[in-house]
């Protein structure tokens, strides 16, 4: 196994395991919903910041879920040039959207930064409970932080070894891979 | 630099940025934040980025995506779609023709619980293509009516597309999907039609089945009925928000899915990293479309946009036909969720302003843009089943979902006249 192969797979674990961490926080956020609404229709007695915590602990899952985009290249893109290019064009094409992705989330780094402290020193929170919002913010922008790490892995494995981007087709491909394989 | 120069520049860079495959929603996003910077300053543009993307994937509304998303992954992987087409085939198999109904029947009962299309073309590969091919079936016409019977998926609510419709537009999205509801049923009816008047007697007839056995068939799709219910009667009553609704449903899906033991714990995680994936896809354009927002605010495109298309004098039904032969032209490069987040912010003064119901509108948008998944050269559906099916050729796919291709425009033509078939339902809604 070659190097960049062996590191891309290393990493590939380290994203698995951050998605598993942010899927089961969607799961616990869809169950939360459920249970606040269960609670209010029948009972009369909601659970108290469903609405606050459901939608910043989300965010926080939305955002280290750009980190896993960022790596996999499954954004949503126009493909159909790239697929018509020779692959030395195609690798060059494939490295100038992911600096442009990069500089993006750098941007956001940079910005959402100024955000979380502004929370910070704002005092922020939520309507029932009063949890400061500025932990969920910085929760927010070590995600985007992550993305970019994982930015640059994949502009490093474009560039070294020519590796292309995923694919978004509304579907997972270990569903097409199970399809097949049945 | 006048408005009108940044607004065609931003476009230009726009369109350059997506070809060279920057992601959708990033290149909305640049073009977003320096089209404004050039007109107001690039301090108060930078700020943007400091305030929007965060008020965007925290936003309460939008947390129905990701529900609806979990809810048509854990459909596919839950196995739903093969009692589906039991029933589909004990009803209607033994027609001339039969499996082909019964796959069409099968696409609208698994897209009243998954809001994609293309997982709906997916897993219908998966079960009806071989028992078509084992019947006798061409290649080219059994692969035709998976694609267009899964086109279905972003029609026949809950659909994904017409939540992001409602968003954008600040539609009801309970409205909307109920709306989407009797067009849904005439999609099925006239794709059933077609199967039945288009390839005529040239189709063999499958096994029979006795009354028993057919209505034995039906204990196998009670889920896909409880889901159905618990989610778009719910709505449409009133008893939940279609938040609260799309996560109940999503819940209802695992836990039935468990219970019947077509879900492990593994496959439940994987459903769930699959769902937040394909979510944060769609929330990057939303983050990117909400920037884009302040770009069209600023430069004026969609009021300038409205007056040009008025001053053509093409009239309401002529302007609206220009509008949907763009979203045809565009479906044929663009992802159909992209597309309708890029473009109906652009266009949808435009219809309000000629006084067209903006619920009708979301339907017609959601069935042009459907459209681009069954025709070249994208055509996304036909790709996803020559990727399942590689024996047959893409060219065989197009070929065979060509008659449905024209009776979806015939129905587009149809309910354009008659706008009633989409909003008698909505009207009396609770």
């Amino acid at each position: 196994m070659s190097g960049p192969e062996r590191d891309s797979r290393s990493l590939s674990g380290i994203i698995l395991f951050i998605e598993r961490i942010a899927g089961i926080v969607l799961g616990l956020v869809t169950v939360l919903i459920v249970i606040s609404a269960v609670g209010r229709y029948i009972f009369a007695s909601p659970v108290p910041d469903t609405f606050d915590v459901s939608r910043l602990v989300l965010g926080v899952a939305i955002a280290w879920g750009l980190a896993s985009l960022g790596f996999h290249g499954t954004h949503i893109k126009v493909d159909l040039l790239a697929h018509a290019l020779p692959r030395g064009a195609r690798n060059a094409v494939n490295f100038f959207a992911w600096l442009v992705l990069l500089g993006f989330t750098l941007l956001l780094v940079w910005k959402i930064w100024e955000r979380v402290q502004a929370a910070m020193s704002g005092g922020d929170a939520t309507m029932e409970l009063r949890l400061a919002h500025w932990p969920f913010f910085l929760g927010i922008w070590l995600g985007i932080v992550a993305a970019v790490f994982t930015t640059i892995v994949r502009l490093w494995l474009i560039a070294r070894s020519g590796r292309d981007l995923g694919e978004y087709d509304g579907i997972d491909e270990h569903l097409l891979e199970d399809i097949k394989k049945s | 630099m006048s408005n009108e120069f940044v607004a065609g520049a931003g476009f230009v860079a726009l369109f350059a940025l997506m070809l060279l495959r920057v992601p959708i929603g990033v290149a909305m996003g640049l073009v977003g934040i320096f089209g404004f910077g050039a007109v107001v300053g690039t301090g108060p543009a930078l700020n943007l980025l400091a305030q929007s993307p965060i008020s965007t994937i925290t936003d309460f509304n939008l947390t129905l995506i990701p529900f609806f998303v979990l809810m048509g992954v854990l459909a596919t992987n839950s196995g739903m779609s093969a009692e589906l087409f039991r029933a589909g085939r004990a009803w209607l198999g033994g027609l001339k023709g039969g499996l082909g109904l019964a796959s069409v029947g099968a696409c609208a009962g698994f897209a009243a619980i998954c809001g994609s299309s293309v997982a709906t073309a997916a897993t219908m590969t998966k079960i009806a293509y071989p028992e078509m091919k084992k019947a006798g079936y061409s290649d080219e016409v059994s692969t035709g009516i998976i694609a267009a019977g899964g086109t279905l998926g972003i029609l026949i609510p809950p659909s994904v597309v017409l939540a992001v419709y409602g968003f954008i537009t600040e539609q009801d999205i309970g409205l909307l999907f109920v709306a989407g509801i009797v067009p849904g049923i005439l999609a099925v009816l006239m794709y059933m039609a077609t199967v039945r008047l288009w390839y005529g007697d040239s189709l063999p007839a499958g096994d029979r089945f006795s009354l028993i056995e057919a209505f034995r068939s039906l204990r196998g799709v009670w889920a896909v009925g409880l889901l159905f219910i618990a989610v778009i009667m719910s709505i449409y009553f009133g008893v939940v928000t279609a938040t609260e609704a799309a996560a109940a449903g999503a819940l209802l899906t695992a836990i039935i899915g468990m219970v019947r033991g077509q879900l492990s714990l593994s496959r439940l995680l994987e459903s769930l990293v699959e769902a937040l994936r394909t979510s944060v896809a769609i929330y990057v354009v939303l983050i990117g479309a909400t920037l884009f927002g302040y770009f069209l605010a600023i430069t004026q495109v969609p009021q300038e946009l409205t007056q040009f298309l008025i001053d053509l004098g093409a009239g309401r039904y002529g302007t609206l036909l220009l509008i949907l032969l763009m979203f045809v032209i565009m479906g044929c490069f663009l992802d159909a969720m992209a597309m309708v987040i890029l473009m109906v912010p652009i266009v949808f003064p435009v219809i309000t302003e000629l006084g067209f119901d903006p619920i009708w509108f979301g339907v017609i948008i959601v069935m042009t843009v459907e459209l681009g998944l069954i025709t070249p050269p994208v055509g996304m559906n036909v790709f996803v089943i020559n990727s399942i099916t590689p024996g047959v050729s893409l060219p065989a796919i197009f070929r065979g979902v060509m008659p449905f291709v024209a009776v979806d425009v015939l129905r587009l033509l149809l309910l354009i006249a008659f706008p009633a078939i989409v909003l008698f339902l909505p009207s009396g809604m609770h």
